[in-house]
C-alpha cells in the first residue's frame, strides 16, 4: 500500500527521486539529513542563530522546488549548501550590521579531555581567538570558501559546486582568501602584545 | 609563534579551529519545512491556503509541534485543509486509544441511498465504474451536518482494504461549515500534494488517524487504506482504497 520499502533507510537518491515526485515526507527525511550542516553554513555566513534557522528553512524550501533542476549525478550537499549561503547572505545583507562576532571556539576545556585531537591540542588559545578575529574581518566570499573548505571539510570539487565557481579556481580562491587571512593576523602575537578578540 | 604562520600553518591551525568552533544547536527543521511545502504548492496555483504560507517560519514549526497536543484541545495546528477536512501535520504520531477500523456500525446509521439523497443536504457524487455501493451510512456529525459514507465490496480490480470488508470507502462532507473531521499524520504516513483532475488534493498513504468530530466529541478511526482527499462543486471527498497512486487518481477523477 506504500511506496516505501518498510525497515529500511532509503538512499539519498532513492529520497531525491521520491521528493521530485512530490512527496513531502521523503524530502522531510533529506532535511533532516542536512539540517545540521545548513544550519552551521548559515551560520558562518549570518553569526545569528536566529537567522541561521530562518535562512536554511527557506532555503530547503526553496531548494524542493529546484529539485527539477538538480542533477542525479551531482552530489546533493554542496547543491543544498549553495542555496543555503545564497539564502543567508541575503539575509545578512538586509539585516543590520552586527554588533561583534558570535563566532566562538570552545573554551579550553578541550584540552581536558582525555584524548584531544593532535589538531586541536596544538592550537593554542591566542592563535584561536586571532584567527577568529582575522576572519570577522573577512569578506564574506573569502570566510565563506574557508569555512567550507576547513571547518565544513567539503573536498575542493564540493566546495567549487557550493560556491557556484570553475573547480579549477577554488585553489587559486582559496590561496587568496588565506592570503588576506594572513595579512589580518597580528604579525606575532604573545604575551607582549595581548588580543583584544581573547576572552571577549 | 613569532614568524608570520605558512600557509601550511595556517591550514592545520584552521582545520584545528574547525574542529573547536561552537555553533548553537541546530534546530529541527522538517516538520517546519514539511509544513510549509504542504501549505505552498497549492497556494503558488491559486490561494487555497493564504493563512499557512504568510505564518513567521519559527511559528509554522512552533504550531507543527504543537499538532501533538491538538487532541487535548490545548492549541491551534498548523492547519492544511481541503474543504471540511483538516490534516495536521506532528512530528510523531500520536496514536491515541482506543479507536475503530472503519467498518459497519462504526460508520453510522445505514440508509439507502435515496433516503441519503433526501437528507445529506449536497448532491452526492458516485464513481460510476463501481456500481451501486454495497452499503450508504450517514454520521452526524458536528455542526448538524451529516457525513455520507458509501462502501463497495472488495473486487478483483478494488483489493479488499485491510482490517476492513470493503474494497473502496468513499466519504462525502458537506462543505463552508469549517472543519468537520481531521486527519493526523505522522512520520511514518506519506503526504503528498497531488491533483484530482483540476482539484487540489492530498494522497495520503500509510496508516493514521481519522477523526470525526460528532455532536459528542469525536469519533477515531484507524485508516490502513491509502486515502485521496480532495474538493470539488463544495463537497469534500475521502477515497479510501487499498490502490496505488495512479489507480487511485483514476478512480477519483472518474467521479463527477
Amino acid at each position: 500500500m506504500t511506496d516505501r520499502v518498510e525497515g529500511r533507510p532509503l538512499e539519498e537518491a532513492g529520497l531525491i527521486e521520491l521528493a521530485k515526485d512530490g512527496d513531502v515526507q521523503a524530502y522531510g527525511e533529506l532535511v533532516t539529513r542536512y539540517r545540521e550542516l545548513a544550519f552551521r553554513t548559515a551560520f558562518l555566513i549570518t553569526r545569528s542563530a536566529a537567522d541561521a534557522e530562518d535562512a536554511a528553512q527557506d532555503a530547503f524550501v526553496k531548494a524542493y522546488y529546484a529539485l527539477e533542476r538538480f542533477r542525479a549525478r551531482d552530489s546533493f550537499r554542496p547543491w543544498i549548501l549553495r542555496i543555503v549561503s545564497n539564502e543567508a547572505k541575503n539575509r545578512l545583507r538586509s539585516a543590520r550590521r552586527r554588533e561583534g562576532l558570535a563566532l566562538r571556539a570552545a573554551e579550553d576545556r578541550r584540552y581536558g579531555d582525555a584524548a584531544p585531537s593532535p589538531e586541536t591540542a596544538a592550537l593554542d588559545r591566542e592563535t584561536r581567538e586571532a584567527l577568529l578575529h582575522a576572519l570577522s574581518g573577512l569578506k564574506e566570499n573569502d570566510r565563506l570558501i574557508i569555512a567550507y573548505r576547513y571547518f565544513l571539510e567539503l573536498s575542493e570539487a564540493e566546495t567549487a559546486r557550493a560556491l557556484g565557481i570553475r573547480p579549477g579556481t577554488v585553489k587559486s580562491r582559496l590561496s587568496r582568501a588565506l592570503d588576506r587571512l594572513r595579512d589580518r593576523l597580528p604579525a606575532e602575537h604573545d604575551a607582549r602584545e595581548p588580543l583584544e578578540a581573547a576572552d571577549g | 609563534m613569532a614568524e608570520p604562520m605558512t600557509t601550511a600553518d595556517l591550514e592545520r591551525a584552521l582545520v584545528a579551529l574547525g574542529t573547536a568552533l561552537e555553533y548553537p544547536p541546530a534546530p529541527p527543521m522538517a516538520p517546519a519545512v514539511i509544513a510549509r511545502l504542504l501549505a505552498e504548492p497549492a497556494a503558488a496555483r491559486r490561494p487555497a491556503f493564504p493563512g499557512l504560507a504568510l505564518v513567521p517560519r519559527r511559528r509554522v514549526l512552533l504550531l507543527a509541534v504543537a499538532g501533538v497536543l491538538l487532541l487535548a484541545g490545548t492549541a491551534v495546528a498548523a492547519r492544511l485543509a481541503i474543504g471540511a477536512i483538516e490534516i495536521r501535520v506532528a512530528p510523531t504520531t500520536s496514536a491515541p486509544t482506543p479507536s475503530t477500523v472503519e467498518s459497519g456500525a462504526a460508520l453510522g446509521e445505514r440508509v439507502t441511498l435515496e433516503d441519503a439523497r433526501a437528507r445529506v443536504g449536497f448532491p452526492i457524487v458516485l464513481p460510476p465504474g463501481l456500481g451501486p455501493p454495497t452499503e450508504v451510512h450517514l454520521a452526524e456529525s458536528g455542526f448538524g451536518s451529516r457525513v455520507l459514507v458509501l462502501v463497495w465490496d472488495a473486487d478483483a480490480s478494488h483489493p479488499r482494504i485491510e482490517g476492513t470488508q470493503w474494497g473502496t470507502i468513499l466519504m462525502e462532507l458537506p462543505g463552508g461549515k469549517g472543519s468537520l473531521a481531521f486527519k493526523e499524520i505522522g512520520a511514518d504516513t506519506t503526504l503528498q500534494a497531488v491533483q484530482v483532475g483540476s482539484h487540489d488534493a492530498f494522497w495520503i498513504s500509510g496508516p493514521h488517524q481519522l477523526f470525526l468530530l460528532t455532536p459528542d466529541g469525536e469519533q477515531v478511526f484507524t485508516v490502513t487504506g491509502n486515502v485521496l482527499l480532495w474538493e470539488q462543486d463544495g463537497t469534500t471527498l475521502r477515497l479510501e482504497t487499498a490502490l496505488p497512486k495512479a489507480e487511485a487518481l483514476a478512480l477519483a477523477e472518474s467521479i463527477g
